[in-house]
């Protein structure tokens, strides 16, 4: 997978980490089992790897992030999981050059799984 | 939500009864190959991350030999148990220092219905909580008797 691509799947998998840690019940649930979260530490980790991005995905991630909770989704049977709409099928052969594509119905960042 | 309904999320090819790796990167990196081997994941980099990072919280190596290496990712729609077995020990920063032989490692959706990843850990770690039942599962000989003992009353 191209570098920028995987450092944005990273920080959208990140920010799941992250609603799980805000969400008063699910994080009290995981404290019980033994497994304590630190949203500030999940945060940290997300502004370092922003600063990974190169400035144009960057900009356009964070546009993104204030239209859509889930700004990065995975492609699955040809659809975006964002908004389901068809992915053409050059878009495989595309991801194989290692290209960050967005869904041309909503514009989230897609990637193949 | 019971041992057996966890059960259903594992597999026998999702089953290592004897890893190799030494160490914690490689446990992990171990595991998460034989999703990638069973199509249950196309690339390993996102979901090793995801777990890596999890680890640097704080290890899920949270009870006496065993680890519930876990997370959530874009990479899958469904929970999925990856079970597997060290016979020799691998360390993995436990609480009590002691090298780790069971895992059991959840890879988790966005979102599950019914709250099914947290709890299926919860009847994990309760039924790893007898030391009679952690020592049936290092003798278990496949997935078979390793499933069995954990649905034993």
């Amino acid at each position: 997978m191209n570098r920028q691509l995987n450092i944005l799947v990273d920080l959208q998998n990140k920010e799941l980490s992250l609603r799980d840690a805000r969400d008063p019940e699910k994080a009290k649930q995981f404290e019980e089992l033994g497994f304590a979260m630190d949203p500030d530490k999940i945060q940290a980790d997300i502004d370092k790897l922003l600063d990974e991005v190169d400035a144009r995905h960057r900009g356009y991630y964070e546009r993104l992030k204030q239209r859509f909770p889930d700004p990065v989704v995975p492609v699955r049977d040809g659809h975006c999981t964002g908004c389901y709409a068809n992915v053409p099928t050059s878009f495989t052969s595309v991801t194989k050059e290692n290209k960050v594509q967005s869904c041309e119905s909503c514009g989230r960042i897609i990637f193949q799984i | 939500m019971d041992i057996q309904d966890v059960l259903k999320l594992a597999s026998a090819e999702l089953f290592l009864p004897d890893l190799q790796a030494g160490d914690k990167d490689g446990v992990l990196e171990e595991m998460v190959e034989v999703l990638l081997m069973n199509r249950k994941l196309s690339s390993k980099d996102t979901v090793l991350s995801m777990l890596k990072s999890r680890e640097s919280m704080g290890s899920t190596a949270v009870g006496p030999g065993i680890a519930f290496p876990h997370g959530r990712t874009l990479a899958t729609d469904d929970l999925i148990i990856v079970i597997a077995r060290s016979l020799a020990g691998v360390p993995f920063d436990s609480i009590d220092g002691d090298p780790t032989h069971l895992f059991f490692m959840l890879i988790a959706p966005p979102q599950d219905s019914g709250n099914q990843y947290i709890r299926s850990l919860a009847v994990l770690i309760e039924k790893l909580g007898s030391a009679e039942v952690r020592a049936a599962l290092l003798k278990a000989s496949d997935f078979e008797a390793f499933s069995n003992v954990l649905t034993e009353e």
